[in-house]
This record gives C-alpha cells, sequence and structure tokens, in this order.
C-alpha cells in the first residue's frame, strides 16, 4: 500500500512540476515577468524540499510556503518594481502593448474624407420565429455583390479580443465560394434588396437587418446586441486591399465605411555621435509626422498644432517617485502633514485608550466590588462589535452634521452649537480620535486587567506595612510591573493605528481635504488612507507608482518600530530553544 | 489592606454612567433598527412608532404588488427567471400569483375602511366632547395669561418719554377699531391725560405722541437720511472723476506711443547731424582754400535757430525722468550742433576752405527736416505736459473727495449708533407694550370660546386661529427680543395648541386618500378581472416564439406605480406622520390608540403598494459565512502545519524565521491590492471561480495572512512537552504521524480559538471584498452593509441598522464568549487549556 502512495505521490509531483514550468512560461510570454520568477523559484524550493532528506523539516512548511509566496512575496515584490515605475491611469501598458494598441486596435483608424458608406445587409439562419447568431453579411459596391462570413478573431490581449477579421468575396453568377464552402444566392440576378436568401450547406441565411429596409426593424435589437456589439464592432473587413469597418455616419447611422489605420511604424534617421542610427517611430498616415515620445505617453499634433496625448505606458523613472514627496511643492507639504498626522494619532490613539483602559482596570480590579464581571462584560462590547458598524454607526448616526446625535440632541442639550464634525479639519481629528479611543479601550482594559492579575498580592501587602500610599505602591509595584508585560502590546497598539485604515477611511474618508494639492489628500488622512487614495481612487488618474513607493517607506517605518519593539521584548529569545 | 466603604457609591454610580455612554451608540443602533418613522427627519431621539418591518425586509422579504405585477409579467413573456417553465406550471404561478393580488386587494380594502372608520370616530369623539376640548383650551390659554401678566409685573413700567416714543410706533397708523389700540387704550390715556373715545381725539393723541417720537427718534432718522444723501452724491462725484482719470491716462499712454514712433526718425536725423559733424571738422582741417568764399550768414542764423528750439525742448523733456532716453537723443542732436555751431563760428578762415560750400549745402538741406522733427516733438511734448498736470490735478481731487466721504461715514456710523443705543433704550417699552396687547388677544380669544358651541368648520377655524396667534407671538418676540425663559413657556403653551392644525390636515388628508384609493382599488380589481380572461391567449402566443406583453399588467403597473403613488400614498404619508405628532398632542388621551391604528395601517397600505429595492441580505450573510468559514479552516489547517517544525526541529532560519515571517507581513496589505487584482484577473480568464468577482477568487486572496497565527500556534506547541513524541517515535511512529496523532489534538484549543478569530476577522472585512467583489450578489455581508450606508440616497437608517444589528449580535457572542481566551493568547502567546 505505501509502494502505491509513493508511485501515485511522484506521479503527483511529475504532473505538479509540468504544470508549473508550463504556467511560468505562459507567463513569461505574456509579459507577467514578476509572477513567472515567483512561480518558478516556488518550484525549485518546493522540489529541493521534497527530494533533499535533510530538508524535513521544510515539507511542512510546504503549503504555508505558497500562500506565502503567491499572496504576500509577489505582492511585495511586484510593489518595490511598481514603484520604480510610472505605473499608473495612462501608463498602465508595456511599451510594447502601447505602439501595438495604436497600430491595430480598430478606435485608432479614420475613414477618409469623401468616403461612401457600402450597402449591406447581413442574413443569419432562424430558429423557428428567431433569429441566431450564425450570419453572414453582404455588401454592395459599384453594382458588384460580395459575401463575407462571420469575423473571426484576429488579435487578443489577454482575454479581451481586439479585432476580428473577414475576408469578402465577389459574388459570380450567384455563387461564391469561402474558406472552401459554397454560398448560393437566392434569386439571381439581384440587388441587395431583392435577395430573399443565401444557401450554404444545408443552412438557409435569411434577411436580418439592413439599415434601410423597414420590414427588418423589428430585429433591429437583436442585431444590436447579438451581432454589432459582439461581432461587428472591432471587425475589419478585407476587399482587396481595402478594409472596411462599421461606423456611425453623420446621418447618425451605422454602416460599413472604407477606412485606413491612422498609425504606421517608421524609420527615423539621425546622427548621433558622428553615426547614423536609425530609429522605429511611430508615424501618423493623415499628417505624416512623428509621434513624440515623452514620459511614458505618445503624443499627437492635432489641427492646430498642439500637443495631445495618444496613449501611455509604463516605463521605468527610477527614483523620481521618491525624490517626488520632497522636491515637489505640491506634493511635499500634504505629505508632511499626513505624514505628522499619522504619528500622533498612533501616539493618541494609544495615550487614550491605555489611559482609560488602565484606569477602568484599577477599579475593576477590586474582588470586592459587585457585579465587576458584568461591568467588565458591558464594557468590552464596544471591541466586540464588528469595527467597520461602529464605525458607520458613529458617522451617520452620532457625528452626521445634520442629523446626528450629537449635533441634533446632546449638544444643544449642553447649550452649545452644533459643531462641524466633518467640515473642520480639527473636529475632524477629535472625533476620529473619539470613536478609535471608544474602539480601542476595551482591548487596554482587558489586556491590563490580566496583567494586574499577575502581580501577587503580597507585594502591595509589604509595601502598605512600610507605609507606602495608595499612589505610592501604584507607582512603584504596579506600573512597572505592568510595563513588562503590557509593553510589547502598547508597541503593537502603535503599530496597528499607525496603519488602522479602516477607522479613517470610513469615519471621514481622509478628512476635509486639504486645498491647493495636486492628490487627493484630506487632513485625516493617514500615510495609508493616502496611499489607498492615491492607488485607487486618484480624481485625476490613480498613480500606482507613487502610492507603492509611500508604501514602502510606510513598511520600513512600521517594520523599524516592530523589530524595535521584538528586540526589547526580547521575543528573539523565546524561539531559540 | 485597608477596609474602603465610603467610596463605593459613587464608584458605582460612576461605572454606571461610563457604561450607559459607552453603550449608548449601540442602544442607539436598536431602538432605530424598530422605528417606524424616518429617524433622520424625527424631533425625538426615541420613537414610539415601532415596527419590525425593517428586519421583515431583510430576512423574509414579502413579495408586494409591483414585485406580484413584475412576475406576472415575466411569466406572460417568457423572461428571465420564468423562460423555462413549462406550460401548466406558467399557468399555475400566473393563478397564484393573480390570486394573492387578489389577497393584497382585499387586504388593502380592510385597511382603508379601518382607517376611514377611525377617523370618523375621532371627529365624533371631538365633536361629542367638544366641551372637554374647550375646557383644554381655555386652560392653556389661561396659563399663557398668567404667564404674561407675571412678566409684566417683572418688567418696571418705563418712563413716559420711552412709552410715548414705543406707543407711537406702534399706533401709527392703526385706527379706534383696532385690536392693539384697545388694548393700549388705559396706558394712551394715561400718557396724554385725556381719555380718548373717537378717531379724532386718538388722531390728536397720536399727533402729541408723534412729536416725542420725532424728538427721540425722528431726528436721528433725518439725521441719517441726509447724511446716506450726501455720501450717495460724493461717491457719484467720484466715480465720474475716476472715469476721467481712466480716460486721461489712456490718452498719456496714446501720446507716449506717439512720442515713441517718433524715436526712430531722432535717431536717423541724429545720425546724420553726426556725419555733419564730422565732416565740418574735416572741412576745417581741409587744407584746399577756394577764393570765393562761401555766404555762410544764412547757416549761421538757421544755427541759431535751431540750437536755441533745441535747447528749449531738451528743458522741456529732461523734466521727465521717463522720457529720458528720448531727452539723451535730443541732447546728444544738440550737442552734435553745438560742436558745428562752434567750428563755424570760432574759425573764421572756414568759410575760405573749398569744401566748406558743400557742407553748407548739406546742412541747409538738413535743417528743414531737423525743423519738423523738433517740431513734433515739441507738440508732443506739450501735450504730454498737459496731460499729466490733469492728471495730477483730478488725483488731487480726488483724494480730498474721499477724505470728505470717510468724514461723513464716520458721521454717519455715530448717528447710526446713537440711534441703536435709543432704541435699545425703548424696546423695553415695546416689550411692555406688546406684552399688555398679548394679553389682550388672550383675552378676547378666552371670551370668544364661549360663542364656540359644536366641534364644526367654523369652530377648526377658530381653534386653529388661536394657535396661531400664539406662534406668532412666539416668533416676533423672539425676532425682536431674542429668546428667554418666559417665551420659551409660552413656546411650549403653543405648541400644546398645535393638534388643530395637524388634526385639519390629517383628516383632509385620509378623506382624499380614501377616496382615491377606493376608485383605484376598483379599477384595479376591473383590470384584473379582464386579464384573468386574456392571459390563457397570451401564454399561447408566448410559447409559440412570439414575444408579448399584456397590456392589462401594463395598466396595472401604472395604476400601482403613478396613481396611487401619486393620489393615494403622497397623502396617506403625510397623514401618517401627523397620525404619528397628534399621538401626543390631542387633548383627549382616549383617542391616542385609534391614532396609533391609523399610523399603523397606513404604514402596511404602503408597505402593500410601494415599489421597494430589493435586498440580497440573507444571501450576503450566507456569502460572508462560506468565505469566512472556508478562510478560516484552511488558514488553521495551513499554519497548524507550519508551526510545528519551528516548534520541534532544528534548521536554517528556524531561529528568525517567524519573526522575519511578522516583519514581512507588516507590509501595507493595501498596496498588495493591485498585485492580487492583476492576479485574480488573470487566473480568472483560465479559472472563472477563482477570479475576480467571485467568492473563490475572494477566499484566495484572504489566505495570506499567515503569520501571526504561525506565531500562536507555535507558542502553543512550545508548552506541549515533547517527551509524548519521543515516546511514540521510539515504538515506531514516525515524525508526521506523531504530528497528526499527538499534538494536533493537544492544540486544538489553540486551533479553535484561531479558527473563530479567523472568521471573526474575516467576516469584517471589507476593503478587499470591496475590490474584488463587483456584482451585488456576490457580496460579502460586510460589504452590503457599507453600501447600505453610502448609496446613491440619504441612509434608509431603519434598514441599515436593523441589519448591522442581525450581523454583529452572532459575532458579539461568539467574541464575549471567548475573551477569555483571546486575552490570555495575547499577553502570553499561549493559552493554558
Amino acid at each position: 500500500m505505501k509502494g502505491l502512495l509513493k508511485i501515485f505521490l511522484i506521479l503527483f509531483l511529475a504532473v505538479f512540476n509540468a504544470g508549473m514550468v508550463w504556467a511560468g512560461i505562459f507567463l513569461f510570454q505574456n509579459s507577467y515577468y514578476e509572477l513567472g520568477i515567483v512561480l518558478l523559484t516556488l518550484l525549485v524550493l518546493i522540489d529541493y524540499f521534497i527530494f533533499n532528506p535533510k530538508a524535513y523539516p521544510y515539507r511542512y512548511t510546504i503549503p504555508a510556503l505558497i500562500l506565502l509566496f503567491v499572496l504576500v512575496l509577489y505582492p511585495i515584490y511586484f510593489t518595490v518594481k511598481v514603484a520604480f515605475t510610472n505605473y499608473g491611469t495612462g501608463h498602465l501598458m508595456t511599451k510594447q502593448e502601447a505602439i501595438e494598441r495604436i497600430l491595430f486596435d480598430p478606435n485608432y483608424t479614420y475613414v477618409p474624407e469623401n468616403a461612401e458608406p457600402v450597402e449591406y445587409m447581413v442574413f443569419s439562419v432562424f430558429d423557428g420565429l428567431n433569429p441566431t447568431e450564425d450570419f453572414v453579411v453582404l455588401f454592395e459596391k459599384d453594382g458588384n455583390i460580395y459575401i463575407a462570413e462571420r469575423p473571426v478573431v484576429a488579435k487578443r490581449s489577454g482575454k479581451e479580443v481586439l479585432l476580428r477579421e473577414s475576408t469578402l468575396f465577389p459574388v459570380k453568377d450567384g455563387t461564391a465560394e469561402v474558406n472552401g464552402k459554397v454560398y448560393e444566392i437566392v434569386p439571381w440576378p439581384a440587388s441587395i434588396k431583392e435577395v430573399n436568401a443565401v444557401y450554404s450547406d444545408g443552412k438557409i441565411y435569411k434577411p436580418l437587418y439592413s439599415p434601410e429596409e423597414v420590414s427588418l426593424k423589428r430585429y433591429e435589437p437583436f442585431f444590436k446586441v447579438n451581432v454589432v456589439q459582439k461581432y461587428l464592432n472591432r471587425a475589419e473587413f478585407w476587399l482587396e486591399d481595402q478594409s472596411y469597418m462599421f461606423r456611425i455616419g453623420e446621418n447618425g447611422e451605422w454602416n460599413f465605411y472604407p477606412v485606413k489605420r491612422l498609425y504606421s511604424l517608421s524609420f527615423e534617421e539621425s546622427l548621433e555621435n558622428g553615426r547614423i542610427t536609425t530609429k522605429l517611430v511611430v508615424k501618423n498616415n493623415l499628417t505624416g509626422r512623428h509621434l513624440v515620445e515623452r514620459e511614458g505617453a505618445f503624443y499627437d499634433y492635432d489641427e492646430n498644432g498642439r500637443e495631445f496625448f495618444v496613449i501611455g505606458y509604463m516605463e521605468y523613472i527610477g527614483f523620481k517617485n521618491f525624490s517626488r514627496i520632497f522636491t515637489d511643492p505640491k506634493i511635499a507639504g500634504p505629505f508632511f502633514k499626513v505624514f505628522t498626522w499619522t504619528f500622533t494619532w498612533a501616539a493618541l490613539s494609544v495615550l487614550f485608550t491605555f489611559a482609560i483602559g488602565l484606569s477602568l482596570a484599577l477599579v475593576l480590579n477590586d474582588k470586592t466590588l459587585k457585579g465587576k464581571n458584568v461591568y467588565r462584560t458591558l464594557l468590552i462590547i464596544p471591541w466586540a462589535v464588528p469595527a467597520f458598524i461602529s464605525v458607520l454607526v458613529w458617522r451617520n448616526g452620532m457625528f452626521n452634521e445634520t442629523y446626528g446625535i450629537l449635533n441634533r440632541f446632546v449638544l444643544p442639550f449642553l447649550g452649545l452649537d452644533p459643531v462641524k464634525w466633518f467640515n473642520d479639519p480639527f473636529w475632524a481629528k477629535v472625533a476620529v480620535l473619539t470613536v478609535n479611543t471608544w474602539l480601542g479601550f476595551p482591548y487596554m482594559m482587558a489586556v491590563s486587567l490580566g496583567a494586574l492579575q499577575s502581580i501577587p498580592e503580597e507585594l502591595y501587602e509589604a509595601a502598605a506595612i512600610d507605609g507606602a500610599g495608595k499612589w505610592r505602591r501604584f507607582w512603584t509595584i504596579t506600573f512597572p510591573l505592568l510595563m513588562t508585560t503590557v509593553a510589547p502590546l502598547l508597541v503593537g497598539s502603535f503599530a496597528f493605528n499607525f496603519n488602522n485604515f479602516v477607522n479613517i477611511y470610513l469615519l471621514t474618508g481622509g478628512g476635509p481635504a486639504m486645498a491647493g494639492t495636486t492628490t487627493p489628500v484630506g487632513h485625516t488622512d493617514i500615510l495609508i488612507s493616502y496611499v489607498y487614495k492615491l492607488a485607487f481612487e486618484g480624481g485625476r488618474g490613480q498613480d500606482f507608482g507613487f502610492a507603492s513607493a509611500i508604501s514602502i517607506i510606510i513598511f520600513f517605518l512600521v517594520g523599524g518600530i516592530s523589530f524595535v519593539n521584538f528586540k526589547l521584548s526580547g521575543a528573539f529569545e523565546e524561539v531559540s530553544e | 489592606m485597608m477596609v474602603r466603604k465610603k467610596n463605593r457609591w459613587l464608584t458605582y454610580a460612576l461605572l454606571t454612567l461610563l457604561v450607559v455612554v459607552v453603550l449608548f451608540p449601540i442602544v442607539w443602533v436598536v431602538s432605530t433598527s424598530f422605528r417606524r418613522d424616518e429617524a433622520a427627519f424625527s424631533p425625538k431621539l426615541f420613537s414610539s412608532r415601532l415596527t419590525l418591518q425593517h428586519y421583515k425586509d431583510l430576512v423574509v422579504p414579502e413579495k408586494n404588488l409591483p414585485v406580484l405585477i413584475q412576475e406576472m409579467q415575466n411569466l406572460v413573456s417568457r423572461v428571465e427567471p420564468f423562460d423555462n417553465v413549462s406550460r401548466e406550471k406558467a399557468d399555475r404561478l400566473i393563478e397564484d400569483r393573480i390570486r394573492r393580488f387578489e389577497n393584497y386587494l382585499a387586504e388593502t380594502k380592510n385597511l382603508l375602511e379601518d382607517v376611514n372608520a377611525r377617523n370618523s370616530k375621532i371627529e365624533e369623539t371631538l365633536s361629542q366632547r367638544f366641551s372637554d376640548v374647550l375646557s383644554y383650551t381655555k386652560d392653556v390659554l389661561e396659563e399663557a395669561k398668567k404667564l404674561t401678566q407675571e412678566q409684566m409685573d417683572k418688567t418696571p413700567l418705563p418712563d413716559s418719554q420711552r412709552i410715548a416714543v414705543a406707543l407711537y410706533e406702534i399706533l401709527k397708523g392703526k385706527n379706534f377699531r383696532s385690536a392693539e389700540f384697545q388694548a393700549l387704550k388705559d396706558v394712551i390715556e394715561k400718557v396724554v391725560g385725556y381719555s380718548v373715545e373717537n378717531q379724532d381725539t386718538l388722531n390728536d393723541a397720536l399727533s402729541e405722541l408723534g412729536l416725542v417720537y420725532e424728538k427721540e427718534v425722528g431726528t436721528f432718522m433725518k439725521e441719517i437720511e441726509k447724511l446716506e444723501g450726501e455720501i450717495e452724491t460724493l461717491q457719484r462725484e467720484i466715480a465720474v472723476l475716476e472715469k476721467q482719470k481712466e480716460t486721461l491716462e489712456k490718452e498719456i499712454l496714446e501720446k507716449q506711443k506717439v512720442l515713441e514712433v517718433l524715436k526712430p526718425d531722432i535717431d536717423s536725423v541724429s545720425e546724420v547731424l553726426v556725419k555733419l559733424k564730422d565732416m565740418v571738422h574735416s572741412v576745417r582741417n581741409s587744407k584746399v582754400e577756394t577764393a570765393f568764399p562761401y555766404e555762410d550768414s544764412k547757416l549761421k542764423s538757421s544755427l541759431e535757430k535751431l540750437l536755441s528750439e533745441l535747447n528749449t525742448l531738451y528743458n522741456k523733456i529732461s523734466a521727465f525722468s521717463d522720457l529720458s532716453d528720448l531727452s539723451e537723443k535730443i541732447f546728444a542732436m544738440k550737442s552734435s550742433l553745438e560742436e558745428i555751431n562752434n567750428v563755424v563760428s570760432e574759425d573764421g578762415d572756414i568759410s575760405k576752405k573749398a569744401l566748406y560750400g558743400s557742407f553748407v549745402q548739406s546742412f541747409e538741406e538738413t535743417v528743414p527736416i531737423v525743423e519738423g522733427i523738433v517740431e513734433k516733438v515739441s507738440d508732443g511734448i506739450d501735450d504730454f505736459v498737459q496731460k499729466i498736470k490733469d492728471l495730477k490735478d483730478i488725483e488731487n481731487e480726488i483724494v480730498v473727495l474721499t477724505a470728505k466721504l470717510d468724514g461723513l461715514e464716520k458721521s454717519l456710523n455715530n448717528v447710526r449708533s446713537s440711534l441703536s443705543e435709543k432704541e435699545k433704550e425703548i424696546s423695553s417699552a415695546k416689550m411692555y407694550l406688546d406684552l399688555k396687547i398679548f394679553n389682550h388677544q388672550i383675552q378676547s380669544r378666552i371670551d370668544s370660546l364661549e360663542d364656540m358651541k359644536s366641534f364644526n368648520s367654523a369652530a377648526q377655524m377658530k381653534l386653529l386661529s388661536i394657535y396661531k396667534t400664539l406662534k406668532d407671538f412666539v416668533s416676533s418676540y423672539v425676532s425682536e427680543y431674542g429668546g428667554d425663559d418666559f417665551i420659551g413657556k409660552i413656546r411650549k403653551l403653543a405648541a400644546k395648541l398645535s393638534w388643530i392644525e395637524d388634526y385639519r390636515d390629517l383628516n383632509r388628508r385620509v378623506e382624499t386618500g380614501y377616496k382615491n384609493a377606493v376608485e383605484i382599488v376598483e379599477k384595479a380589481q376591473n383590470i384584473l378581472d379582464d386579464f384573468k380572461g386574456s392571459y390563457s391567449n397570451l401564454l399561447d402566443l408566448s410559447f409559440k416564439g412570439l414575444y408579448v406583453s399584456s397590456e392589462h399588467l401594463e395598466m396595472l403597473y401604472d395604476l400601482v406605480k403613478m396613481n396611487f403613488v401619486q393620489e393615494v400614498l403622497t397623502n396617506t404619508a403625510v397623514a401618517s406622520r401627523k397620525a404619528g405628532t397628534l399621538m401626543d398632542t390631542i387633548p383627549l388621551k382616549e383617542l391616542k390608540s385609534d391614532l396609533k391604528k391609523i399610523d399603523g395601517d397606513l404604514y402596511r397600505l404602503a408597505q402593500i403598494w410601494e415599489q421597494k429595492t430589493k435586498h440580497y441580505f440573507l444571501r450576503w450573510v450566507m456569502n460572508s459565512v462560506i468565505v469566512a468559514g472556508l478562510v478560516s479552516l484552511i488558514t488553521t489547517a495551513v499554519c497548524a502545519l507550519a508551526a510545528y517544525p519551528f516548534s520541534r526541529m532544528r534548521f536554517w532560519g528556524r531561529q528568525y524565521g517567524i519573526m522575519a515571517l511578522l516583519l514581512i507581513q507588516m507590509f501595507p496589505a493595501i498596496m498588495y491590492m493591485v498585485a492580487i487584482y492583476g492576479l485574480l484577473k488573470l487566473i480568472g480568464q483560465f479559472l472563472p471561480f477563482l477570479g475576480l468577482d467571485s467568492l473563490g477568487g475572494l477566499i484566495f486572496a484572504y489566505l495570506g495572512n499567515i503569520a501571526y497565527n504561525m506565531y500562536l500556534i507555535k507558542g502553543f506547541y512550545d508548552t506541549i512537552p515533547s517527551s509524548l513524541e519521543e515516546a511514540a517515535m521510539i515504538d515506531g511512529a514516525t515524525r508526521f504521524q506523531t504530528f497528526y496523532k499527538i499534538v494536533v489534538p493537544l492544540a486544538l484549543p489553540i486551533l479553535t480559538v484561531i479558527v473563530i478569530l479567523t472568521f471573526i476577522g474575516t467576516f469584517n472585512e471589507f476593503v478587499l471584498a470591496r475590490i474584488i467583489l463587483q456584482d451585488v450578489k456576490n457580496y460579502t455581508y460586510a460589504l452590503g452593509l457599507w453600501t447600505f450606508s453610502t448609496g446613491a440616497y440619504e441612509t434608509e437608517w431603519g434598514l441599515f441598522t436593523a441589519a448591522a444589528l442581525l450581523g454583529m449580535t452572532p459575532m458579539v457572542i461568539l467574541f464575549l464568549s471567548l475573551q477569555k481566551y483571546i486575552v490570555g493568547g495575547l499577553t502570553k502567546g499561549s493559552v493554558k487549556g
């Protein structure tokens, strides 16, 4: 039995290896370089662990390792790499992809002046009364009739279809041969409008749609949804050297127009260092001008000679994202404000929650207090309630400037004016700190209670006998002993709040926006919410590159703090047994 | 240990207060989830209009009328989700829907009848017990009168000057019969010293008072008017001057331009003069002489003339520093000419030189040109100078006028402040008088109550106007004198009488709504009957492949969505609100239950007819449970496996491995999302169930939380003595067998805690879910709840809090039952079984 299991395992490994290698190659081919490298590294490690007897301990870590590599290391690697690029809105493709896009994407074509639309009619096979998606297209040009089959995919970008193609064949004597199949037009001779059906291979194609044909109007919805959007929209029909595409004309009707590509490759020769070098450039076919390449994008000239953005691509910009933090005044100012506020926020959060939590723990630590368990359970509830619910309740129910409980009932009751919680930078900070304290003090209370209970009673008694008062006992006995247990947790809490995205983002969305900045920054933004907004909510485009750069900085900060924390709490000692 | 008994009560009290404050938001959530009214707009913190409707909407949404119609339409047209039913099933389903529809219609009729009946009952009761209503009103009015009298007694009687002015302000323009006069008759008589019995004496009295008014206040007003007039005139004058200044400035600029244009000409002339100067020098130095000396007296006189003209010009220009380069040029010309002059006049022999003739000729050709230039420049300069002088004059005048304006404005301010001080003094007198008038008004109202016999329309109007009197007094008092205790009490009294307004509104709305609703129900029934007859044919056609839709259903849909909403629901919504308010304010307290029932009935009516947005609440919870469950199980299993070697074996990386992992995982998770988004997109192209917008993809994305769990588990493993495994291995077990047969069972406590903690954490996660999930049906609970509160419309608080409560209660209970373990784990990294 064991032998069978072993054979099965080896087979499984073989398949696994083959699969991973194939996946790696596939990824490289599709320019997912980072993922490919990660996968192959993982494969090497796994194989090493399995086949090397000395690597026995590592085998246990294999499932965790897979998850770690794919879900943690790969994103970090990716982010670090992106931090050195300008990846973001307008710069999402590689240069290769960008060039391919403007050369081949049907969007980058133009209809020459005085181009006449071509008369056409689409025929499809009917299932009873309902049309299907099996169709052919008949063109009529210069008195001749041409037939084309349903266009097939010619260019893909991943799952997205960039281009479909179909060739037009002339119909002679009522028949045409297309890709080995014979199509018969009935009746013949006829103009497009007189054609009743197209026969082929046992199938009958009946008229489905033509722009002028009133009797076919009821199929228009089907035509639009199932034929145009799926097949005709990005399709080129070739007749000899001219391609035709489905476009909307000046009269608002959709027709086939002859089109030409707007851009093509061309050479440019220049003199550099005494040598002639040729460079590949992209040329605008209408104007003949070369596109300008600059800052990760291609620019073309419009009729007035002004430059406009054509397409962007991702490119390496080195440390520019990092230096931008210091050199761009519109970014440096807000960045440092956010930076300082993040530290303030984390520190104050820890301070307030600990102060309140500790006080409560001291009060509740009394064995003779009646109902102390009840109080403790009730006071822990804010910690138990899911944070996002609490924050949403605080935001909509309590702090809402018009309908919130605070502004409507509590403040008037105390004789105070309503406060602009979310529009005043100071009060927004107050609100955010209040909610965070509310959410966090139970944790501190519970932890302090646990730590207090581990302090032996005899110490207090001895001190009391020696004449120490309550405060003295607290500061010299309780506090130091408490700190040894709790200090790592305080630092941990600082690190946690440093990156406490949920509380800030859900409550104020970063707070009242700072005026005069180019990035979406608010007064209550902390570094991590700033990063999120940059990466996912940039009003003028998302800037992943910059966001990644800041993430790296955050990582070093928080990692540094935690590292120091570990060292101080001697956590490293525990591991080495 | 010291005995501390005395602080106890304080401690308990403080603790209880703290608990109340801390738990207040939770309490608010609970109470809001039951509220029927729109919590956002209600003036009350807690409401008695309660309902379970929100919970029903979330958990067992009912198919009300719009939904039924839509379903029937979909059945007839064979649209999703009914596109594949068989003919018999379609028949059955339609019949079922029709039946339900008729049930709703019946229920609607019942509700309408009930509302109508209660409304009539309220009216009858009010009529029967009208005397109670009257006495209630009378009590309120008496109370108000008492308060007013007290307030008047408290106010010291102002001196006669002030009273006179205040009287004048109030009574000016009022005639003998007016209520204000009647109220103040005795006061005015006391002031003027004679009785006022008719319009004429009143006019006399008023004119006397008018004199006093004039003296005290009137003069100020006149002064203010005068000053304002003067200020206006001055301002206009200044504006005119400013405009002139503008024109002048433009002209000056033009002149400068003209002078600029002349510069090149001056330059060329200057060059010519320089050449002439050189020429004269070379002539002087030449040796050849002629026999016929050239006549140069004309030359000399031209020279002199030119020189003097240039000098004058130069003097004019050099006064202006803007024209310095022009003056330099003129100076250059001047010096060239001067040199020529010197040469010509000192050297007497020069006229004997042969070349002298051509020099003289050239010079004489140049003279007119130079003269021309000089003239042009001179004219230009003169003009220029004049304009600059004009500008200076205007500017000075503006300054003077502005100073005067300032002075006037200061005086105006002074007068104004004196006036407002005066008015402050008057206002206390005015208040006294206003109170007296009000008192009088109340009394007349009390008297009018005697005339009211029955609760008919006229009586209602009278009650309404009584209420309005009080309300208007309150608002005018507050706007003039600000708020204080007295008016606050009056306001409360006025509120007591507000019921009549609400009641009339309620009555009207109920009647209109009822009438319209009955009509619509009738119409609906007719259309439904027609539909019953026709749907069979429609189904036949539909099953043959034609796309059909029922006109009857469309008419029904319009009826429900438009007619009912506009003609009935708008009325019943208002009626419902009014009923709610009336429950507290209506004088006859036994009507409270009827009003409550009306409110409830109308609410139910709306629930039947109103179209509601579809919620996928249960689906969301299920999604969350699946995702959180799978994630917690998989993560725990993987971490349990991976933590084992760190605790039991020796290998490279053992010492710092977990710490390194912990540090690495400090990387802000937000940034993972870009990479993970791309990753899921890629995977989704080949394995759709693991791609974007799928639960599989979400589960996969959540599995990255390894480091911290490994740390905790490893800590726990450390507390299990390894002797057990060693014994087992001596008996022949493999390492792996000791792991899953011995260690894992012993570690169940920590593993359970980790499963549950991970479950709770995943259940509450929403950032990653928001990015990955798109279709609303795939949302997790956390994400769905978030959309409730940030949707396109104002938050529906009732739904939101109900959903929040439903979701968080299990989590809270789970958490509370585990708090001991969690805290223990956090402080020690291990849990003692």
